[in-house]
């Protein structure tokens, strides 16, 4: 069963801004997805169609199997979602507002108590438990809203860029969850802008342009779309750029200069041309991160 | 509809924007009250006894629309600054539900005033058994009425300034302009028909009535009721069937 499939998917805002572009994509129940692009790309937009919040200009798109457009109110029992640059509310303690947030979503007032004692703790917010939000730092309140979605236990979560601002050991018990409740059958869709997330936590992965649809799949596929496995970082002030599309895709990115290459003899190469030309030089395979900025950096500046 | 999970949903809402806050920051209890109080002092200090006894009618059924129009703001500032109604728009709660919700939280804000102008009014001798159901209803349209164009109203708008700059004149406009804490008949011939289009000044004719400061002919009782109810259910639908849920 697919938990989020869209059709064709076009945005189009009042006052002409085309957000997404024709997207078709689809997510299996399950699993953890993560929806890539750069600020502007369309991510928001589609998680909030998705989510329906938020209606599409055209294209169609469904949600366990229910028409986003028409069938809202069944899709609205089975999901939950943290927007972008959500905030709790000031004057309602941790406890409270994820009590009161599954109480509104109709739970009763014990087993809502249950449940967000059981997701603070799992989030590492027990000492904050009782205190007011108003005195917690900006990471924590960001903490605060993943715990209120978490502890719906929806079949699918929409989480809009959920660890922002946190630091990396409340990013990892962020992640802890997520893949629990994905090993429990939930499906999580989530945005976020850090590869490494990305790629340690979703089953599968998608990157929007511009409102278009670059590459969906697993880590493995998106990396067959592309034939390098190796990449080198040059300083761009110490070499000549054209001397060096011998050795495999250029790209330019600020005061560095990418070499995307297929080989190990053409790093090899490389190598060996750098240290002639007494310019530094650091080899790597490819990452996510690389894919990322290869896919949307070709897009961009071709 | 399953009732217990509406009842539930209210209670939350009630809890989170009403009670918790309440407690946490009791100051908005005399906020809510400071502003009745004072026109009814001013008017103690000039007016007869019947004018105050008028302005006690009018304090109650002001507060009620001011509940009512608080709405706004507080549902634009959870949509807009905090991105709750985003949360709410993915959950299994319905607008109807969430606009309750938050409207008897406002309303837990005004109660204890309105409870002190109900007692005064009961020591003043004004309140009999037989006026308390005509004085209720007025109160609860005007609530209803209030609440549903505040609803309405905030989810149109985006910026938080505007709706309260629109919230403040809406408020002037709809509970201390007309006749409400005094009496029509002050009014000059013009602004009293014009006074007639409003509907708080029809909730006050009956509530005034009712506690016998002014007698109504029963065509009049009529005519006030129905103005009243036309506003509330219309407001109401266009609360229910064009407020902003899902955004466009
Ligand atoms: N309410 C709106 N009205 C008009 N244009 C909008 C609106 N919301 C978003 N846009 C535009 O749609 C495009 C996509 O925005 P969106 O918020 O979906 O991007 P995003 O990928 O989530 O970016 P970010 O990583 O910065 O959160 C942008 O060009 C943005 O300016
Ligand atoms: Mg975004």
């Amino acid at each position: 069963m697919e938990a989020v499939v869209s059709e064709d998917l076009v945005k189009i805002y009042e006052g002409g801004v085309k957000a997404l572009d024709s997207v078709s994509l689809s997510v299996k129940s399950g699993i953890v997805f993560s929806l890539l692009g750069r600020n502007g790309a369309g991510k928001t937009t589609f998680l909030r169609i998705m989510a329906t919040q938020l209606l599409p200009t055209s294209g169609r798109g469904y949600v366990l199997g229910h028409d986003i457009v028409s069938e809202a109110g069944k899709i609205r029992e089975k999901i939950a979602v943290i927007p972008q640059e959500s905030r709790p509310m000031y004057i309602l303690t941790v406890k409270e507002h994820v009590k009161y947030f599954l109480m509104m979503r109709g739970l009763p007032m014990n087993e809502a108590s249950q449940r967000s004692s059981r997701i603070i703790r799992d989030l590492g917010l027990e000492e904050y438990s009782n205190m007011l939000c108003m005195k917690l730092s900006g990471g924590l309140r960001r903490k605060v809203l993943v715990a209120m979605a978490m502890a719906t236990e929806a079949e699918i979560l929409f989480l809009d860029e959920p660890t922002t601002g946190l630091d990396p050991l409340s990013r990892r018990l962020v992640w802890d969850v997520i893949q629990r409740a994905s090993m429990s059958g939930q499906t999580i869709f989530l945005t976020t802008h850090y590869m490494d997330e990305a790629e340690k936590i979703s089953n599968e992965i998608a990157i929007i342009h511009s409102g278009r649809l670059l590459a969906s799949g697993t880590l493995e596929e998106l990396k067959k779309l592309t034939p390098y496995k190796l990449k080198a970082e040059i300083p761009s002030d110490s070499i000549r750029i054209e001397e060096l599309s011998e050795y495999g895709r250029v790209l330019k990115l600020g005061r560095r200069i990418i070499v995307y290459m297929a080989d190990e003899e053409s790093s090899r190469k490389l190598h060996d041309y750098c240290i002639s030309m007494r310019t530094p030089v650091t080899f790597s395979p490819l990452s996510l991160e690389d894919l990322f900025i290869k896919l949307v950096g070709e897009n961009e500046y071709s | 509809m399953n009732i217990a999970r509406e009842i539930r949903a209210l209670n939350a809402l009630v809890l989170m924007n009403g009670l918790k806050p309440i407690v946490r920051s009791p100051l908005w209890l005399v906020v809510e009250l400071s502003f009745p109080l004072t026109l009814i002092f001013f008017i103690s200090l000039y007016a007869s006894e019947k004018a105050v006894s008028e302005a006690l009618i009018g304090a109650a059924i002001s507060l009620m629309t001011l509940s009512g129009l608080a709405l706004q703001s507080d549902v634009v500032w959870l949509r807009v600054e905090l991105k709750f109604q985003d949360m709410a728009v993915a959950s299994p709660i319905s607008p109807t539900t969430y606009m309750l919700g938050l409207a008897l939280s406002e309303l837990a804000y005004s109660s204890p005033a309105i409870l002190l102008i109900m007692v005064l009014m009961i020591l003043r001798g004004m309140i009999t058994l037989r006026s308390i159901p005509l004085i209720l209803l007025s109160l609860i349209l005007c609530w209803l009425f209030a609440t549903s164009l505040g609803f309405y109203l905030s989810t149109k708008i985006t910026d938080l300034r505007h709706i309260w700059a629109l919230s403040s004149l809406l408020s002037v406009l709809i509970s201390m302009l007309p006749p409400v804490y005094y009496s029509i008949e002050l009014l000059p011939e013009w602004a009293r028909i014009l006074s007639l289009i409003i509907p708080t000044t029809h909730a006050a004719l009956l509530a005034k009535d009712a506690v016998s400061l002014t007698s109504l002919t029963l065509l009049n009782k009529f005519i006030s009721l129905t103005i009243l109810l036309t506003w509330t259910i219309t407001l109401t639908i266009i609360a229910a069937k064009r407020s902003t849920w899902r955004e466009k």
